[in-house]
């Protein structure tokens, strides 16, 4: 896209063999060679790499991420199952054989518990706003 | 040599630092006296770009006072 407010110049040259930049920085041989010995020293990882390594990393530590969100209710629960994947222990089977109306009554302190969570997740990354909550709608953040 | 109408870095210093790693090149002097430099970094550091860009010139009329152009 073309405009009216200004040009560009630039003058590009192509390097030669050997040839070093203006800027004294290596030559693209150079920076190879660079680069292998790196790789070969295990200082590079490459992107297939990184995203195993990412991917082991969430599979880890899930206990973690749910800790924050679920509020001190979900401390407690993360503790008592830490560990114990493929047991249901009490409260587990208890939460799972709930009536609708105890889903129901469950569903609705969640809400709570995930409203404190974005209060405090808000005040900590806006502190120049004020968040407001009112029962029944979306929150809002206001300047 | 590279020439735009445009004061995009995107359109400009972006570019020039994609030719600079995939292309054997070198940005050398234009040559040219006036024109303020062009752009090391960009949308605060979120681009950085090779030194040597600093070569590059840009002009805009209200600093070096001619009338804007299409190219």
């Amino acid at each position: 896209m073309c405009s009216l407010l200004g040009f560009f110049v630039c003058k590009l040259q192509k390097i030669e063999n050997g040839e070093k930049t203006t800027s004294g920085n290596s030559t693209h041989e150079e920076e190879q060679s660079a680069y292998v010995s790196a790789k070969a020293k295990g200082l590079v990882i490459s992107k297939e790499e990184r995203a195993e390594m990412q991917k082991a990393s969430v599979v880890a530590a899930p206990l973690s991420k749910k800790v924050e969100i679920e509020g001190r209710r979900g401390k407690q629960e993360a503790a008592a199952t830490a560990g114990t994947e493929g047991k249901k222990d009490a409260a587990t089977k208890s939460r799972e054989n709930l009536s609708v109306n105890g889903r129901r009554k469950r569903k609705k302190k969640m809400a709570g518990v995930y409203r404190d969570a974005l209060k405090v997740i808000l005040s900590r990354n806006c502190k120049n706003f004020t968040c407001s909550i009112t029962k029944g709608s979306e929150p809002t953040v206001e300047q | 040599m590279y020439s735009t109408c445009s004061i995009l870095p995107e359109e400009n210093e972006i570019v020039i630092n994609y030719a600079l790693r995939k292309r054997f090149v070198k940005i050398v002097p234009t040559g040219i006296e006036f024109g303020r430099e062009g752009f090391k970094k960009y949308n605060k550091g979120a681009f950085r770009f090779h030194p040597a860009m600093s070569d590059a010139k840009r002009f805009y009329p209200h600093v070096h006072n001619f009338d804007g152009e299409k190219l």
